[in-house]
């Protein structure tokens, strides 16, 4: 869907409330992107020019109001999503102990949202990592379904392939979907050579995926390696980082047994997105498919939470139930990540009160703004602001949490039994990290979950005998107890 | 503060579950607590039980028989019956005393020992578990004390100090 000229807001994606330095800013991002004499690519110039306009009308409070009151109304009458939170408790006792509360932010999809016909672009770079380990099978099954995705693109999405080892290149520049043969016979230049140099590879998808200013494109980078970075870390969270404030996400697929899921997870989780493990190359296929058509049904691609410290309050934990289960980092906004059209976006915040001498009728656990950019279905940014005060009563009986609070809990309590093994073994303490694997298996017994459950206890004798997990055993562990939150039918 | 039933470790107050061993502490909203009261059995079982000394052994007497079954102190014990099939290992199978007929699950109950202390869960067993004739709700540790009838489906037991 090509952006009609006079959508100037769009074009320097701001909101219609952004102030005149948001928008002198916003200006000057997308003009140096833009500028012709950095790029060629076609319809850039007409992008350049229309920013130019937009920047003359906006910066001239005058021209701007004249231009404000011809746009169409800027709310929808029904909302298309809905915003909750559950506490674990409601009331305080005291405030002389330190104590845990947890805290359940749901944003939900409404029946609005089935009225939604737009088509929504997709701006995608696929970095595929071409070190010499990914030859055969799995580089195969990557270029097969790549090749899939190509002949499934729709007209308005933008798409790019970007191969990396030991150095990168752009092997499909991001362009919109007009000829896929010429596409599909560009891939034949990836050859397998050489190491894993992920901060290379995801330097040249951010260029290619940012190449298009494109305010309601689903923006998204999927990295697909089997292998571990080395140096090139510290490079690659900054470059996240920066992502994240181009509203690009980035996903990771790892795949077999020797990449590094911490890192994945960190990058990944910086820009809101997540990584899944594929452990057989078979698997490419359904997993890389099954992410590019989660991105076409995205109604938010960009949720965040800023908020503001609150004395005596930290936020211990952050995890996302779902969509995809992982947890989150917690960086100041805390990225969230997307809301898809068909499914409640769930967060769990896991708060210590640390002890204070007051006699607070009620203290505040969080005050916080959560920003909606506008991308997908989202026309103009949002902010809601979430602000918690619980009462402190000492009157008051131990109440139980709501269900969906305990529900959640019990699955994330076995993912962080995994995370609490894994932790032990890296400081050397088996015994703790055994017992704690025990302690897993048995729930995952008591859940039902055998299969899990006897991959943990063949794992705990594996670190008995040999003082470390068997390779790749910790990361099916963690990917396994992830696989928990997802409904039982999508299971395997 | 909050002492974990499982694994005594002190938790924070508003914890729900154990941040150690993962064992739920606060009862779901929709479970109901144990009567306190509690239903002596009418079965003929031995009342001249001699005094549990600290340093006694903990054992489950299997009432239609002379068996015990010694329970070791420290970690948690599965209770159930081997499946070829399924390849689970309880810790300890009852298969010997005819659980499949008697309507044992594989996973029926854990138990465990610790500090003097004996606790009793049901993990979703298809018949459930029974202290004093009363059926438990699964997934919470139940205390269990000297003398106490426990089924697991028919099988009948007694705690007892060997």
């Amino acid at each position: 869907m090509p952006i009609p000229p006079e959508d100037y807001y769009g074009l320097l994606n701001i909101p219609r409330s952004a102030t005149q330095e948001e928008i002198r800013r916003a200006y000057l991002h997308a003009a140096k992107r833009l500028h012709p004499d950095k790029n060629v690519a076609p319809g850039e110039t007409e992008l350049f020019l229309g920013v130019h306009q937009a920047y003359q009308v906006l910066s001239d409070p005058i021209r701007r109001s004249a231009y404000d009151a011809t746009l169409p109304p800027e709310k929808p009458t029904t909302p298309i999503f809905t915003c909750q939170f559950l506490l674990s408790r409601n009331n305080l006792n005291h405030l002389t102990e330190k104590q845990r509360i947890y805290l359940l932010l749901k944003l939900i999809p409404t029946e609005e949202v089935k009225k939604i016909t737009r088509h929504i672009p997709i701006n995608l770079c696929l970095v595929v990592d071409t070190s010499t380990s990914m030859k055969g099978a799995k580089l195969d099954m990557v270029m097969q379904t790549t090749i899939q995705i190509i002949n499934s693109l729709r007209e308005q999405d933008f798409f790019s392939v970007v191969a990396f080892n030991d150095r990168a290149n752009v092997i499909i520049p991001a362009t919109r979907n007009k000829n896929p043969q010429t596409m599909i016979s560009a891939l034949r230049h990836i050859q397998t050579l050489g190491g894993t140099e992920i901060y290379k590879g995801l330097k040249l998808a951010l260029q290619e995926v940012t190449r298009y200013s494109q305010s309601e494109a689903i923006n998204h980078i999927i990295l697909l390696t089997d292998g571990r970075t080395y140096g090139d870390e510290q490079f690659c969270y900054d470059l996240a980082k920066e992502a994240a404030r181009q509203n690009v996400s980035i996903i990771g697929l790892g795949i077999g047994n020797g990449w590094n899921d911490i890192f994945l997870d960190h990058i990944t989780s910086l820009t809101g997105g997540y990584c899944i493990m594929v452990s057989q190359p078979n698997e490419i296929e359904e997993l890389l498919k099954n992410k590019f058509f989660q991105l076409s049904n995205t109604l938010a691609p960009n949720i965040n939470l800023s908020f503001e410290t609150v004395p005596n309050i930290e936020m211990s934990y952050i995890f996302r139930i779902q969509p995809e289960a992982s947890p989150i980092i917690d960086e100041n906004p805390i990225r969230l990540g997307a809301m898809l059209m068909d499914m409640p976006l769930k967060i769990l915040i896991e708060c210590i009160i640390q002890p204070q001498e007051n006699n607070a009728p009620a203290i505040t656990i969080l005050n916080g703004l959560l920003h909606i950019s506008a991308a997908g279905s989202i026309s103009s940014a949002m902010s809601i602001p979430l602000q918690i005060r619980i009462p402190v009563n000492p009157t008051s009986e131990i109440e139980s949490p709501p269900q969906e609070i305990i529900q959640a809990l019990s699955k994330l309590t076995l993912y962080r039994l995994q995370e609490k093994a894994r932790n032990e073994v890296a400081d050397g303490n088996y015994n703790k990290a055994t017992e704690h694997l025990q302690q897993l298996a048995t729930h995952l017994l008591a859940h039902g979950e055998t299969t899990l459950a006897k991959n943990i206890l063949a794992e705990k004798k594996y670190i008995e005998q040999q003082n470390n997990f068997s390779e790749g055993g910790e990361k099916s562990i963690k990917f396994g107890t992830r696989a928990l939150f997802l409904p039982t039918e999508e299971r395997k | 503060m909050i002492i974990c039933t499982h694994c005594a470790s002190h938790e924070l107050d508003g914890t729900i579950f154990c941040n150690n061993c993962g064992t739920q502490l606060v009862l779901s909203p929709h479970t109901q607590k144990l009567s306190q009261q509690q239903a002596r059995p009418s079965e003929n079982i031995n009342n001249n039980l001699p005094d549990p000394v600290s340093t006694a052994k903990i054992a489950l007497h299997l009432l239609a028989s002379k068996h015990l079954i010694e329970i070791t102190e420290g970690r948690p014990l599965i209770i159930g019956r081997y499946d070829e099939l399924q390849q689970v290992q309880p810790d300890i199978d009852l298969t010997i005393y005819n659980a499949l007929e008697n309507g044992v699950s594989r996973m029926h109950a854990i138990i465990q020992a610790q500090k003097g202390k004996i606790f009793l869960q049901d993990t979703n067993s298809s018949n459930g578990t029974f202290i004093n004739s009363i059926r438990i709700s699964p997934g919470i540790n139940h205390p269990l004390q000297y003398g106490d009838i426990i089924s697991f489906g028919k099988l009948k037991f007694q705690l007892v100090f060997i």
